[in-house]
């Protein structure tokens, strides 16, 4: 315990000593500007979130209305070990903050009228699920599981924590081992293991709605797979929202300020060197700008500042956008899951809808 | 400009909260929430809206077998537009920039400006990619290049 303390006190008047206070601007408050002005007031920046809307969460908002509640944003909890870890960072616990449940079924997927399959909380469960639809299936989807579980673990352990400025940064010796599955894809990947239609689609749903159509996808993101069956789907109480509650308060624990209701219109620049950004017609002088809002969007602030012309993002492949409804209904309804997905149509050719952009007809 | 077309069948997600958390509805009602993914910058009008509306509850209808017209006290719709006005969303995309071969790790928008020596970005533009755990670790990520730069 001694040491322990010891350790803390030599740490926060060291990090304290160098960074003087060095102010900081985060444009936006959505889920990557709240997790960075957490480590960054850890470190003794002086940090002020600049936040467009009413609450900080970006696109995770809430709608209430006549005693009903949503998640206008994300609805999904996956990957409950980056939560965990984000918080134990600061020395707390996810339940410091807010209370999780794990979801059974994980969600249902319908195929046709009375035909659906539920996914259940656990993988010995959803492996029976699969050998009653396709006999063998079953084995086959543990040998899949275990190299997305691989891939999962290389990913979180060596991949996705590295900056992206050196492409050595990801090639070590197991991932090295790996480059075939960067240039095969989830689509061959699944196919050459289950032969059932349906299988198949709940196995290529997560990389379809997360940004691109299973056959551009690199095998290597199966490790979404694992993170759907061996981790689990979960539900924050209250909703998404919670999580967005639970590191509001913590930043503002650590000190940060947030100033909502207040768009950045302008950032000013000279020498190479931002100075000061506006909003609502109040100027924030800054050591230092992060901006987490739309990095498009950002760079329309810059003039004379941008890296990228519109041609490069023109040319980018965009995750899907979406149409959304949130309905308050009179009744309980029946035959449905938390989470539900409706696949009782040609995922294919809505796929071609999203992906098979600027197609010369 | 080629809009993409509309999905004719189009596949959808539906959350229905209320029937594990009590608080996302009052007692005896349920709290639905439908997403159909498209397109970024796809054509965005009330019409179309309504459209796809009564298109989701015919569905739902025809497959859980459940009469649902009548049950429906409010809806609100949201989609490119918002998505445009609300968060400055570049074509309106919801998720961010996609995770394809030639959108891994370096070949993503930098973290740190080439022009401006004190500026960072963050977010599901940048790593390691779109969806809400990628994010935060987006801000672990900028934070740990920051305290690096500026110690």
């Amino acid at each position: 315990m001694r040491v322990c303390s010891e350790n803390s006190t030599i740490f926060v008047s060291k990090s304290t000593n160098i960074q003087m206070g060095k102010k900081l601007v985060i444009i936006g408050g959505g889920f990557s500007s709240l997790a960075a002005s957490c480590y960054l007031a850890k470190d003794g920046f002086d940090v002020t979130i600049l936040e467009k809307n009413t609450t900080v969460g970006g696109r995770a908002r809430q709608l209430k209305r006549d005693g009903f509640i949503f998640d206008i944003g994300p609805s999904f909890y996956w990957m409950p070990d980056v939560f965990e870890s984000f918080f134990s960072d600061f020395g707390k616990k996810v339940s410091d903050y807010y209370s999780l449940d794990k979801l059974n079924p994980a969600y249902e997927v319908y195929f046709g009228k009375d035909d659906s399959v539920k996914i259940a909380d656990n993988f010995q469960d959803i492996k029976s699920t699969f050998e009653s639809i396709e006999k063998g299936s079953g084995a086959k989807l543990q040998k899949f599981m275990d190299g997305a579980e691989h891939n999962y673990n290389v990913a979180i352990k060596d991949l996705v924590y590295q900056p992206g400025e050196k492409i050595t940064e990801i090639i070590t010796p197991t991932t090295a081992k790996k480059i075939g599955q960067f240039f095969g894809t989830i689509k061959g990947s699944v196919r050459a293991k289950i032969k059932h239609p349906n299988l198949r689609k709940i196995l290529e749903f997560p990389v379809l709605f997360l940004g691109a159509k299973p056959s551009n996808t690199p095998a290597f993101y199966n490790f979404m797979n694992y993170a759907d069956f061996k981790l689990g789907t979960w539900h924050p109480k209250g909703g998404m929202y919670s999580v967005v509650e639970g590191m509001e308060s913590l930043a503002k624990e650590l000190g940060v300020k947030m100033i909502t209701d207040s768009a950045v219109d302008k950032i000013n620049a000279s020498d190479g060197l931002v100075t000061s950004v506006s909003a609502n017609g109040t100027e924030y002088d800054c050591d230092l700008l992060l901006s987490g809002a739309d990095y498009h969007h950002t760079e329309t602030l810059l003039n004379g500042n941008k890296q990228y012309s519109e041609k490069y993002w023109d040319k980018k492949t965009f995750a899907p956008s979406a149409l959304l409804f949130f309905v308050g209904f009179d009744k309980k309804l029946d035959k449905l899951s938390h989470h539900t997905l409706f696949f009782d149509t040609d995922f294919e050719k809505h796929a071609e809808t999203i992906y098979d952009t600027k197609s010369m007809a | 400009m080629i809009l993409n077309p509309w999905p004719e069948k189009p596949l959808f997600y539906a959350s229905f909260p209320s029937i594990t958390d009590p608080t996302a509805a009052p007692e005896g009602k349920e709290a639905g929430v439908f997403l159909i993914p498209l397109a970024p910058d796809i054509e965005d009008t009330d019409e179309i809206r309504e459209k796809y509306f009564m298109l989701l509850l015919q569905r739902l209808k025809d497959l859980t077998d459940q009469d649902l017209t009548d049950a429906v006290l409010f809806k609100e719709s949201y989609c490119v537009k918002d998505f445009k006005k609300d968060y400055n969303s570049y074509k309106g995309n919801a998720y961010g920039l996609a995770n394809t071969l030639l959108q891994t790790h370096v070949l993503r928008p930098k973290l740190k400006s080439k022009k401006l020596k004190n500026m960072y970005f963050t977010g599901q533009l940048t790593v390691p990619g779109p969806g809400v755990p990628p994010s935060i670790i987006s801000g672990k990520i900028v934070s740990g290049l920051i305290k690096k730069h500026h110690k």
